[in-house]
């Protein structure tokens, strides 16, 4: 029944996306526009289709249906509401069927902002997004389909082999296997993913009008504004999904870190930064009329990104810790990654002479100039994630040997360029557009500049020596004080104008140019990630403590007591455990609970850590060994790790305020033309 | 007044400068800095990219022993690196500049230079233009 279902809703899905791409396809063939009202019908069929798709998929964990092979493989009677619904993208197939709810529903949301706005591009956005989805889909109708049959029962649990056809006779298996244990250990991995796939596939919509403005060879500033905030919406939960994932590492995986530049990091971080670059270069082609070109390849790039990242993480070509699944749709991904590629950039290339030959520029040391250095920066910090994500690969292929290339590289090309990054943040958005004259510019940031010393020096006499802690304090109270500095500027200037209140004033500017303030909170968050990055890995413990139940050992600062042994079982998993009594100068403080989580027999037990958090940092605890004769724990101490976390949503926050303010101005505009 | 503000204000900052500047260019790493690391350059072998510093296995945890050992001994850290290398193929993290691995070093200092050659040539309006 399930089966039946799924695969049908797929099919329905599949056949809307066929003819939303079909119907579009004149506005992308520069056949003039699409009358928008024949693509609501697929474009809604399209909505409905995933949604039933992934709805009939989460119907069937909860009803614990062993039939299906994706549920036999991935849920386990017993297994806790909220991870048995976060099975449904815990695994390849699944995540898939996310990955095309996700991408209908951006269809549906481009649907409704273009269709009500008379788009000149919507007919070409939404056949672009169509083909998209006709791959998707494509894909789930026929090798990665999630409702595949179990045809032959596993011995243990699961099943062994599954079979496509929903009319295959089934064999059913008696017990379930249940998802990858680190999958079903944290609350953040119900939530990681999806808020990581709608950025991911968010870069779609960017990349569709971008590709239509290119074929319609309409390269007005139209495709722009549009791809700007779909991108700044994309790159915002682009940016949660990130921190949130490096909180799960943190919180999970016991190794106490929580980025390693591992593969499937180094995947999300690329189109990061592309779309970083992307937002602010398209903000030099709206004011100056300049970088088109470049803006196109970014938007492209940052697309291609997305997929490259999935074929990484899917395919199993990388060993990674996120090598969750491998199955054998990585060489349907790497082609569909070579058609986009190639396809795009051929179109690009064929239009390139049309794309408006470019004002230049006065000079360098200007707005402009702050924020080609800043894409100069962006893309080569790309090209180095990129290229050291890839290489152990290319070598592996062409040479058969192994070379690793891991945190100390990434870490020697990314800590300067994110030096002159946050540099460059600092100083561009106080710099006039044009020409910055000198004394202009050193009026904007003498007082910052005196701040940022201030700051540091007492770093240096009072907290520390490491020179990249000065150096990170030095650049992000420079980052903070310039834009405070401005705030502050041009508050006096508007209070002295119109008499208003200072806080009235705030809201009047902040409201009345959101993408510029938007982008500056999104500075101060990157200034407090900084500060959090530097100081929690240059002043970080480490050690390793081995205690019988009633002993103690000193750590940063701590007493750490081991009271006793512990075992709890719960519905999904068995939990082993050590309870510490943390103390501090003869204060109890903290009850750590680090334990050993066993999801089932046979496999290796999950080393769950448990983290105390306190404003001046974090003692993190991980077990190695529990035994009736003691415990031994790996123990690390995190100064200001907070601000990591705090710092991410922050920069985050800020694509949530410009695009607020966006939302907010079209209601008033759609009440103001009502009334 | 102002001129002696001016020169007060000036002064100070120069003297944070210094401070700063101190700061910057003091310290020597010591022993464990090096252990530190040297391991977080050497990758665990039985692991999946991580680090002996990282991983908490065993065979890490004697990898990074052995390290300890070498450092208070004098060796050196091309030593360490070398003798290991020679034992286990590609188990250092960031590759040596040699042979093929010179492109990861190379590649992202020629897009740097190439794209900063590039926006100069076409975006910057030359100081006296050939033609009105």
């Amino acid at each position: 029944m399930i089966a039946w279902l799924g695969l049908g809703s797929i099919l329905v899905a599949l056949g809307a996306a066929l003819a939303v791409a079909w119907r579009g396809l004149p506005a992308l063939a520069g056949r003039g526009a699409v009358p928008m009202e024949r693509m609501r019908g697929p474009v809604l069929w399209l909505l409905g289709g995933a949604a039933a798709a992934m709805l009939v998929l989460e119907i069937g964990l909860l009803a614990g249906d062993f039939s299906i092979a994706y549920i036999a493989d991935n849920h386990r009677k017993g297994t806790p509401l909220i991870f048995t619904i976060a099975a449904g993208w815990a695994a390849l197939e699944g995540s898939i069927v996310l990955w095309g709810l996700v991408l209908a529903a951006f269809t549906g949301a481009v649907f409704r902002a273009l269709y009500r706005r008379d788009h000149p591009l919507a007919g070409g956005t939404l056949s672009v997004l169509g083909m998209l989805a006709v791959f998707w889909f494509g894909l789930m109708a026929t090798v990665a389909n999630p409702f595949a049959v179990c045809t032959a029962a596993a011995d243990a649990a699961g099943c062994a082999v599954s079979g496509w056809a929903p009319w295959s006779a089934v064999d059913l298996p008696g017990t379930g296997r249940g998802a990858n244990p680190l999958l079903q250990n944290h609350i953040l991995m119900a939530v990681h993913p999806p808020v990581l796939y709608v950025g991911y596939v968010g870069f779609s919509v960017p990349f569709a009008v971008g590709i239509a403005s290119l074929a319609a060879v309409d390269h007005e500033e139209s495709w722009l504004r549009t791809t700007r905030n779909w991108t700044v919406a994309a790159w915002g939960f682009l940016t949660t999904g990130i921190v949130l994932g490096a909180w799960w590492s943190y919180e999970v995986l016991g190794w106490g870190g929580y980025w390693a530049w591992d593969p499937v990091e180094n995947a999300s971080f690329i189109p990061w930064l592309l779309a970083t670059a992307f937002i602010h270069s398209s903000v030099v082609q709206l004011r100056r009329g300049v970088l088109q070109s470049w803006n196109y390849v970014l938007v492209i790039g940052a697309f291609a990104a997305t997929i490259l990242g999935t074929f990484l993480t899917r395919s199993g070509v990388v060993a990674s810790v996120h090598s969750f699944t491998q199955s054998s749709i990585g060489p349907v991904l790497l082609a569909f990654l070579a058609v986009i590629l190639v396809g795009s950039l051929a179109l690009f290339a064929t239009r390139i002479h049309l794309v408006g030959s470019a004002p230049r520029l006065d000079s360098l040391a200007s707005r402009e100039g702050a924020f080609l250095l800043n894409n100069l920066l962006l893309a080569v910090f790309a090209f180095v994630v990129l290229s050291g994500t890839l290489f152990p690969l290319a070598v592996e292929a062409f040479e058969g040997s192994t070379v690793g290339v891991g945190r100390p590289f990434f870490d020697r090309w990314a800590v300067p360029l994110s030096y002159c990054l946050i540099l460059a943040m600092g100083i561009g958005p106080v710099t006039p557009f044009r020409v910055a004259r000198r004394q202009v510019l050193w009026e904007r940031v003498r007082t910052p500049t005196r701040i940022a010393l201030v700051l540091a020096a007492l770093v240096v006499l009072l907290v520390s020596r490491n020179r990249h802690v000065i150096l990170v304090v030095l650049l992000a109270a420079f980052v903070v004080s310039a834009i405070g500095r401005h705030l502050v500027v041009m508050v006096r200037r508007r209070a002295a104008a119109t008499g208003q209140g200072p806080m009235a004033a705030v809201a009047h500017l902040m409201r009345r140019d959101p993408g510029y303030w938007g982008g500056q909170i999104s500075h101060v968050g990157v200034a407090i990630l900084a500060v959090g990055i530097a100081v929690s890995a240059n002043h970080a413990g480490s050690g390793t403590i081995a205690l019988s139940p009633g002993e103690t050992a000193p750590f940063a600062g701590y007493e750490i007591a081991y009271r006793s042994p512990f075992t709890r079982a719960e519905p999904n998993r068995d939990v082993v455990g050590a309870r510490l009594d943390v103390s501090r100068g003869g204060q109890a403080v903290a009850v750590m609970s680090p334990s050993l989580n066993s999801y089932g027999d046979g496999i290796p037990p999950v080393v769950t850590p448990a983290v105390y958090s306190t404003p001046r940092g974090d003692l993190y605890v991980s077990l190695t060994r529990l035994d009736s004769s003691g415990m031994v724990a790996d123990v690390w101490s995190y100064p200001l790790q907070w601000m990591v976390w705090l710092g991410g949503l922050v920069t985050a926050a800020g694509a949530g305020f410009s695009l607020s303010s966006v939302a907010g101005r079209r209601r008033q505009a759609a009440g103001a033309g009502r009334g | 007044m102002a001129d002696r503000r001016a020169i007060m204000a000036g002064a100070a900052t120069l003297i944070l400068a210094g401070i700063v500047g101190w700061g910057l260019g003091v310290g020597e790493p010591s022993d464990q800095d090096r252990v530190e690391a040297l391991g977080a350059r050497i990758r665990c072998p039985v692991c999946q990219g991580e680090s002996i510093v990282d991983s908490p296995t065993p065979y890490a945890n004697d990898i990074l022993a052995f390290v300890e050992e070498k450092v208070d001994e004098g060796w050196s850290d091309e030593q360490i690196l070398d003798y290991l290398e020679a034992r286990f193929e590609g188990i250092r993290l960031d590759p040596r500049f040699s042979g093929t691995t010179v492109l990861l070093w190379v590649l992202p200092a020629g897009v740097a230079v190439a794209g900063a050659w590039l926006a100069a040539r076409r975006l910057i309006r030359r100081a006296e233009p050939a033609d009105g």
